[in-house]
């Protein structure tokens, strides 16, 4: 008794026992480095991290938010010169990560899909298996649809189209009634790869257009043209469009659409938690294809996670996956963030707005096409974006677009 | 020696973070590197290249355009505004304030506001131009390839046009005033006394002004960025966004880095150029 009866030793004593307690603990915390670009819905993601972190005290997530943009410039360096994050968000296609798969830079997954990652869907799978090898998993269930305005369909006697003649009326009638009938806005470019998807899927044979991304056929097509004709040529000609689509950036183009200045417009998932509050009742269809062809919605994924080949942080970066995907934190992607994860949401137990119902109903329903831009690669999509606003601007017919994506490919 | 100690640490800043890269980027433009792995070595592929390279081409022609323009408007406009300050000070101060403002906002941030400006749907220019009846110009300015890069250009020549003026105006307070006195009382006009006892002696200002806008001009990137990102159709592509392009997009960083000696070698001899003619001319 005697060693412990002064009070101011048993007090240090104590206090020394819990830093050494406490400094053991921290020597047992890991730091998992995340990099993301959930740009808008990041407070959604730092709400998904700290339940992550709640679950799992031993890892300390440290988040990273880079925009698509800044991640694809940026990415390859970074885990080139080691400098990298374990654990990042990026495009699943053959063009991006299938890139940084061929040079070893990120890690096979395959292990996981035999545990925490067995529900994911086999769809998604695929679109991350490169070489016989899974690298990532996908995420994001996304589909370019028709969003439309119901008031404006209703109040011009317009039902949801179910040809492809039906679509091209709604369009004639919006415009007769003052309305600009498709709000579209490509300044930037890429909003045209939606809408080239959108008509290229319904236009173009399915295993054509998959062999055409495979470099196996050529795109230089008449079927090719024809989508390339219908989606910009024509709908321009037409006042399908409001003016300068060029010079209308995406973002005011949705505005136009939400204000009920346009009757509808084409779009990724992503915008349904955008278009939710709009003023009027909103609803989407699928474009439909034409005569003897399929409709098949373009649907894809809008990034996926991988793993830094050279982490030193593998089990906290497994960890960090199997929670992601695990089925039981589905309300953190669907109510926290409107983010349709990829596995099945039936008995998940999340509430979803009707849009976000609507959509995720539609995703487990029926054949899907392809979000073309996602598996091509970079170059041709600048074939794609450069061309598209070419074709836009009158100075490159279709048929010259076509032929110009084949050189590219060739390229 | 002292001397040499007292400025190594300013030297080895200078060549870790300039030096060191110029070096390196000079070897990469002799590479493929794609950004992964080790580079191979293509001796005088990329240089080869250049000559064939059509969009690179468009892209150092859209910058001539931006460096003739981009140069001479802002230049002439704030040599004049800045002689008219000098010669009567009342509110001297306030204008030039005004003048400068444009200088220190962020180009990101005037891209944006002309961005709005410029905007088909609800932009200010189109807006103002039905009001007054001329509703047919209306136009998307920032989507027509014909529009697209003078539409930059004037954005960017408005930002700058201020920077131009306080530098003139600071060089023409060593102007001796008596010899503009004596000039006007043997009889020279107001464009004689400007062009014959003003201009010499704000020289060596002016070549600087002039010099530093050219090599601005070669490097211009983020206005057109922000407003076009070198659209539509590469209309309003300059070598910088081409180059940035090419690496950073294209994950051609070999022939990115090649881009960018050209943009250095043609900003540099073209600043030389200005320097000799400007002094000829003086």
């Amino acid at each position: 008794m005697r060693h412990f009866g002064n009070p101011a030793a048993a007090g240090m004593l104590s206090c020394v026992l819990a830093l050494a307690a406490a400094s053991a603990w921290a020597q047992d915390k890991v730091t998992l480095r995340v990099w993301d670009s959930f740009t808008e819905n990041t407070d959604g993601m730092d709400a998904m991290i700290a339940a992550f972190e709640a679950a799992n005290p031993t890892i300390d997530v440290e988040r990273d938010v880079q925009a698509t943009e800044d991640m694809r410039a940026v990415i390859q360096t970074a885990l080139n010169s080691g400098t990298g994050p374990d654990v990042f968000q990026y495009d699943t296609g053959p063009g991006f990560a299938g890139v940084l798969a061929k040079a070893g830079l990120i890690k096979p997954l395959d292990e996981l899909y035999a545990g925490p990652l067995a529900k994911v869907l086999p769809w998604t799978k695929e679109r991350v298996t490169f070489d016989g090898k899974t690298y990532g998993v996908g995420n994001q269930l996304e589909f370019i649809a028709v969003y439309y305005n119901k008031d404006l369909f209703a109040a011009n006697n317009i039902a949801v189209p179910k040809t492809f003649a039906e679509f091209q009326a709604a369009c004639t009638t919006l415009k007769d009634a003052g309305v600009t009938p498709i709000a579209f806005g490509n300044a930037a470019g890429w909003p045209a790869f939606h809408v080239f998807s959108a008509y290229a899927n319904n236009m173009v044979p399915q295993d054509q257009l998959m062999a055409m991304i495979r470099g196996e056929a050529s795109w230089d097509d008449p079927a090719v043209t024809s989508a390339i004709q219908a989606a910009f040529t024509d709908n321009e000609a037409n006042g399908c469009f409001n003016a300068s689509v060029n010079a209308v950036g995406y973002d005011d183009a949705n505005a136009l659409f939400s204000g009920g200045q346009a009757g509808m417009t084409i779009t990724g998932g992503w915008m349904i938690n955008g278009f939710k509050d709009n003023p009027f009742a909103t609803g989407f269809f699928f474009l439909p294809a034409p005569d003897g062809m399929a409709t098949m919605p373009p649907a894809g994924l809008g990034g996926g996670y991988f793993v830094n080949a050279s982490t030193t942080q593998g089990e906290a970066a497994n960890t960090f996956l199997a929670f992601l995907f695990d089925p039981a934190n589905a309300a953190l992607w669907v109510e926290g963030m409107s983010v349709i994860p990829s596995y099945s949401l039936e008995g998940a137990g999340v509430e979803m707005s009707p849009l976000l119902a609507e959509a995720a109903a539609a995703l487990s329903a029926g054949a899907m096409g392809v979000n073309i831009d996602v598996l091509t690669p970079e170059a041709f999509n600048t074939v794609m974006l450069d061309g598209f606003q070419a074709v836009l601007g009158g100075e490159r017919t279709a048929a010259e677009q076509a032929a110009a994506l084949q050189a590219a490919v060739a390229k | 020696m002292a001397g040499l100690w007292f400025v190594l640490p300013a030297l080895v800043v200078y060549f870790m973070f300039f030096g060191l890269p110029f070096l390196a980027t000079i070897g990469l433009s002799f590479t493929d590197w794609n950004g992964l792995g080790w580079p191979d070595f293509t001796g005088i592929a990329n240089y080869a290249r250049l000559a064939v390279d059509g969009a690179m081409w468009s892209a150092l022609a859209n910058n001539l355009i931006w460096v003739v323009l981009g140069t001479v408007v802002p230049v002439v406009v704030g040599l004049i505004l800045a002689v008219m300050l000098w010669s009567d000070a009342r509110g001297s101060v306030a204008y030039r304030t005004i003048f400068f403002l444009p200088v220190i906002l962020s180009p990101v941030v005037i891209g944006v506001i002309w961005g709005w400006i410029y905007n088909p749907l609800f932009g200010l220019l189109n807006t103002g131009l039905r009001e007054i009846g001329l509703g047919r110009w209306a136009t998307g300015w920032l989507g027509e390839s014909e529009t697209a890069l003078y539409a930059v250009l004037l954005t960017a020549i408005w930002s700058y046009f201020g920077f131009c003026i306080v530098v003139l105006f600071a060089g023409l307070q060593k102007v001796n005033p008596e010899l503009v006195e004596a000039a006007r009382i043997d009889g020279a006009s107001a464009p004689q006394r400007f062009r014959h006892v003003i201009v010499p002696q704000i020289a060596p200002v002016l070549t600087m002004v002039i010099v530093y806008t050219v090599i601005g001009g070669f490097n211009a990137f983020d206005m057109v960025w922000v407003m076009t990102q070198g659209g539509p159709n590469n209309a309003s592509e300059v070598i910088a966004t081409y180059t940035y392009e090419v690496a950073f997009r294209g994950n051609e960083y070999g022939y990115g880095a090649t881009l960018s000696m050209v943009m250095s070698v043609v900003a540099l001899l073209a600043a030389w150029a200005t320097m000799v003619l400007r002094r000829r001319a003086g």
